[in-house]
């Protein structure tokens, strides 16, 4: 059985970068807990797409800059 | 810790202690019907609603869209217990002991069905609660 695909992200190395940005800091911006922030970046939450948006914007960059899909190695 | 996993924890606490009461009056009394007032004690449960009200009127987010979903993951998995406990109990004594017999019950015995059903209800979905956080909720 093939395995559900994964979305990978680079949430902490962008706060750093964007002037050393705390977890509660973005989760007040985008409206949500600090635990979720927390979860997103271990990777144990797969966020809405609205939220990935919402934390893109918040970068300035776009979804695919934040988020990337891992695709199952069984699909071409 | 997020607001609605304390409550769980809180809601698991309660029912240890509910359960530790029942066992102990159980072993000193013996299986008689005042026992079953230990269950009084899981009214306790109804005190997990004051845990966030700080964070509330600090004007903090308590619920986001992930604790929707691992709420919505445990209410229905504990729903789903619950039903499976619900149809046996409805239907066990008729397979058991046939369409026409009578029961004599003691007064207590209803609320002695319904408040440890809610009580597994509520633990279940506590269960899940706590399970998830701890470990993920992958849709």
């Amino acid at each position: 059985m093939s395995e559900k695909p994964k979305i990978k992200n680079c949430i902490r190395r962008l706060r750093f970068d964007h002037g050393e940005m705390t977890q509660e800091e973005l989760a007040g911006r985008v409206g949500v807990t600090r635990q979720t922030i927390i979860a997103l970046e271990s990777g144990r939450y797969t966020p809405s797409l609205l939220l990935a948006m919402q934390i893109a914007r918040v970068f300035s960059l776009p979804v695919e800059g934040v988020f990337e899909f891992l695709a199952d190695s069984d699909h071409p | 810790m997020h607001v609605q996993e304390k409550q769980a924890w809180f809601i698991l606490v309660v029912a240890a202690a509910t359960l530790t009461l029942l066992l102990l009056s159980l072993s000193i009394f013996g299986f008689h019907p005042a026992v079953f007032g230990a269950f009084g004690l899981f009214g306790l449960s109804g005190f997990a609603a004051l845990i966030g009200r700080r964070e509330r009127k600090a004007g903090l987010v308590i619920m986001d869209e992930r604790d929707r979903q691992i709420a919505l993951y445990a209410t229905t998995g504990a729903y789903s217990v619950f039903w499976l406990l619900f149809v046996t109990t409805a239907m066990g004594p008729f397979c058991v002991l046939g369409p026409d017999a009578t029961v004599t019950l003691h007064t207590t015995t209803i609320a002695n069905i319904a408040i440890p059903a809610l009580l597994v209800l509520m633990v279940v979905r506590s269960l899940i609660v706590v399970v998830l956080y701890r470990r993920g909720s992958r849709v």
